[in-house]
């Protein structure tokens, strides 16, 4: 990998880790899930800025090309954080339906729609 | 008199200004008829986009208005959390859209009752009380989930998709914390079997549906089996304390 290309990719990565930052900043992002993606930033700006670690990782687990295991890993990584994410759509629709549930039984109570004498 | 049962009848309605109204004449009538038996109601509007709304309250019947859509399962549940709220002994699921037969509910109750079940579900399929019995492929559809949950479940229900069933006081509590979604009716009963609760079947008579369009339509069939389907399968998988 030539040195432009790695502090061109190093600087891509600072400022996307400082885009979450200011998400965070701006409560757009809570601190818990933007972990994750903070941790993503830090693994790919230790990768690209050790000379040649990534040529050496690449051939200690056998790929021919340098791309062909940051696509797979790229890959694998979003696979688990989509996958993080429908459990949490998944928890949250059914806190959701809770809400819904006990509210409107409130509601109607309230106005005295579903009392049986 | 004798210590009195309370029974609620859980009616989820969906856009159904065609048919609530007469479902809830037919009650009452009911009621009128058997004073010592006597049903409560409780509509589930579940955020209809229709007249069914103004319908329940114009007419004075009893119902909760969902704030928005939540699918059969979130709206019969609350039905459940209704009758836990407010002691009933026996809460029945009864469709909106006419296709129930409100002098059926008497013999679904039978069971419950006499202490021999604790989910009842009225059956198209044990005999031929029901002269009507669904179209060629849903009936198929029915044979499939049928199979499956005798398969995983060990339990044979001949009509697991029927949304006419009589619950006691242990299953509306069971109900009341933890009820399936998207396609309740088969996954309960595999829920419920795992629980070493009992369900029995009564054979009852349907109609063809006055109003409405039924929650599962034909081109979704395929969808709604697999996911059935995978439903009952994982459902029996869970393990024992898992609710």
């Amino acid at each position: 990998m030539s040195s432009t290309l790695r502090y061109g990719t190093a600087i891509v990565v600072v400022i996307f880790a400082i885009v979450i930052f200011n998400l965070v900043r701006r409560n757009k992002l809570s601190m818990k899930y933007a972990l994750v993606w903070l941790a993503t930033a830090f693994a790919m700006l230790v990768a690209v800025l050790i000379p040649n670690f990534l040529d050496f990782v690449a051939e200690l687990l056998g790929f021919e090309l340098v791309s062909n295991m940051l696509f797979l890993v790229g890959m694998l990584v979003l696979m688990c954080i989509s996958l993080s994410l429908t459990m949490i759509v998944s928890k949250q629709s059914n806190m959701i339906r809770l809400l819904t549930q006990e509210i409107s039984m409130l509601k109607s109570q309230e106005k005295g729609e579903s009392k049986n004498d | 008199m004798k210590s009195k049962n309370k029974i609620l009848l859980i009616i989820p309605a969906y856009n159904e200004e065609e048919s609530i109204l007469n479902t809830y004449k037919t009650v009452v009538e009911y009621n009128s008829r058997h004073k010592s038996k006597k049903l409560d109601i409780i509509v589930i509007n579940d955020g209809s986009c229709d007249n069914t709304k103004n319908i329940l309250e114009k007419n004075n019947i009893p119902h909760i208005n969902l704030v928005h859509n939540l699918g059969i399962g979130g709206a019969v549940q609350t039905g459940y959390k209704y009758a836990l709220e407010h002691n009933y002994d026996y809460a029945v699921q009864f469709d909106g859209d006419g296709q129930h037969d409100v002098n059926y509910v008497e013999i679904i109750l039978q069971p419950l009752k006499k202490g021999q079940a604790d989910l009842c579900i009225g059956s198209r399929f044990i005999d031929d009380t029901s002269d009507f019995k669904s179209t060629g492929a849903r009936r198929a559809g029915i044979k499939i989930i049928s199979f499956l949950i005798q398969l995983f479940a060990h339990t044979r229900i001949t009509d697991p998709t029927s949304g006419f069933r009589a619950a006691n006081r242990k299953v509306i509590e069971h109900f009341a914390n933890s009820y399936p979604r998207e396609y309740p009716e088969p996954e309960s009963i595999v829920n419920l079997t795992r629980l070493n609760y009992i369900i029995l079947e009564r054979p009852v008579k349907m109609k063809e549906r006055i109003g409405g369009i039924s929650s599962i339509r034909a081109w979704k069939t395929v969808y709604y089996m697999i996911n059935v389907g995978l439903s009952i399968i994982v459902t029996s998988l869970k393990r024992k304390g898992d609710c």
